[in-house]
């Protein structure tokens, strides 16, 4: 017989779920944070050429871009600790290993591990291309009177490249929320892990899912508004600006 | 004083420049002329290693830098004793006009943040623009921005300055302006490389006047003399054209600047 859908049970649970927002939230931010320093690295990488390193910056940003972030979840968790065991044993080091396990590091680092670079693989084109749609000729300008190149991109290039880059991390931002519903798979308890405990416990998973699509959704409805806000608030000050 | 030595400069097959020599001592203001895609500019951008040249060397500073070997160093030295007007104007849109001007002082120069400052509002007022010292260059005129150019470039303190087409991209009300604002400040400069169009300009700032035809110096004459009869049939022919398109279409605004 069909079950009747427990709407009491699905409202209750919304709260319960939402008390893991924080993980959530806390694994997104500072996933794109590390993902705009690895990124932002990559994008320096391959504008100016720098030999060698380009070729492992392609490679890099290929295999983020062709491989499953579930693949990469699992790649990071099972393989960190193998090469910090194997490395550890091949240099005698075996004691060290002892007192610290990387069988006993928190899940959570792992997730924010393979978060970090896979978003940093992604960010590295957002942020390329922010960087590249600095007017040439304003660097001609700095080259012209003698600022060499890193104070280029300090003082001229990155301040630029990050207002043109605002809009597209908060889409990775929104995007880094859901792909983090993937944590649960090594063991994170974040919004995703909650539902799914829930859901084992009483066997009501249709309205353990309803509930978490709803947290899904309000979350990133409220951070698209802040976004929204920010954008507006900049094109704002640079129509003010122009004026 | 500056001195290019047989400057060369292809793009792919292009040959641009094909062996270009000249001496600017110091106090001498040269223009240099010639018909559209003569090389003026990329031998101006061949100066300061905007564009490495493919061949030849250049002096300055009781230093020779040649194309072949120029280190970054190298560069680095030739654009601390250069610096450049832009057609385009290309200030810092992050920068306020002081910002813009202030920057080659602290950062290359090491300049103490305070006294930079001064030295770029006694710079701003010197192109008459103390009032606009906050503004964002978005907020100014195309003749404002190429004024606060000039001042950027000014600050520098070059031994010699560099001017690509300084009024090519602005309307025709605003080119008096910066082509007075030149003037005023040419005394300040130890010496000039115009690229212009402004023939009117040319005869009342310049010294001397290279005339370039498809990437070699057809002739180098003192100004006075160039106007009144060029040595060369392509300068005088050139010229002609030339005045032919300014004065029929009534008065230009060269004329009315000079």
């Amino acid at each position: 017989m069909q079950k009747e859908l427990d709407w009491a049970f699905l409202w209750k649970n919304i709260i319960a779920i939402s008390a893991k927002i924080p993980v959530t939230m806390y694994l997104a931010l500072l996933a794109t944070f590390f993902g705009v320093i690895i990124g932002l690295l990559i994008a320096i990488i391959r504008i100016y050429k720098i030999p060698a390193l380009r070729w492992a910056a392609s490679a890099y940003v290929s295999f983020i871009r062709g491989t499953p972030v579930l693949v990469q979840l699992y790649l990071v968790y099972y393989g960190v600790p193998w090469v910090l065991l194997t490395a550890a044993a091949k240099l005698g080091m075996a004691g060290v290993t002892e007192r610290f396990n990387p069988n006993n590091i928190s899940p959570v680092i792992f997730a924010l591990v393979t978060f970090s670079l896979n978003s940093g693989g992604y960010l590295s084109e957002t942020l390329r291309s922010a960087i590249e749609s600095v007017d040439r000729g304003q660097i001609e300008a700095a080259r012209s009177i003698g600022l060499r190149e890193s104070r280029i991109l300090l003082k001229i290039v990155l301040p630029q490249a990050a207002l043109n880059a605002i809009p597209n991390l908060g889409n990775s931002l929104i995007g880094m929320v859901k792909d983090t519903s993937l944590a649960f798979s090594v063991m994170v308890i974040d919004v995703m892990g909650e539902a799914k405990l829930i859901g084992s416990k009483t066997l009501r998973y249709l309205e353990i899912y309803i509930a978490v699509s709803i947290v899904y959704w309000s979350l990133c409805i409220l951070l698209e508004l802040i976004f929204g806000v920010a954008e507006k608030r900049m094109k704002m000050t640079r129509r003010e600006l122009a004026e | 004083m500056i001195r290019l030595s047989g400057i060369e400069k292809s793009f792919g097959n292009k040959r641009v420049l094909r062996g270009i020599s000249m001496t600017v001592e110091t106090g001498r203001i040269f223009a240099v002329m010639g018909p559209s895609g003569s090389g003026k500019s990329t031998l101006l951008r061949c100066v300061n290693f905007l564009e490495r040249p493919t061949r030849g060397a250049i002096e300055a500073g009781g230093r020779t830098i040649d194309a072949n070997t120029a280190t970054s160093r190298d560069i680095l030295f030739l654009r601390n004793r250069t610096a450049m007007v832009f057609q385009q104007f290309n200030l810092f849109q992050n920068l306020t006009v002081t910002g813009n001007v202030m920057l080659g002082l602290t950062d290359v120069k090491k300049m103490n943040r305070r006294v930079a400052r001064e030295e770029s509002l006694r710079l701003l007022d010197r192109v008459g623009l103390s009032d606009k010292a906050d503004y964002y260059p978005s907020q100014l005129s195309g003749g404002q921005q190429q004024r606060v150019g000039i001042a950027r470039a000014l600050a520098m303190k070059p031994d010699v300055l560099l001017l690509d087409e300084p009024t090519s991209a602005l309307d025709p009300e605003l080119i008096e302006d910066v082509l007075r604002c030149i003037i005023n400040v040419a005394a300040d400069v130890n010496s000039m490389i115009i690229v212009t169009h402004e023939l009117g300009f040319a005869r009342e700032a310049a010294n001397t006047i290279v005339f370039i035809d498809d990437g070699v110096v057809i002739e180098e004459t003192e100004a006075q003399a160039f106007f009144r009869s060029p040595s060369s049939e392509r300068a005088e022919c050139f010229l002609k054209n030339s005045l032919r398109r300014h004065i029929n279409p009534s008065e230009t605004p060269l004329e009315r600047a000079i």
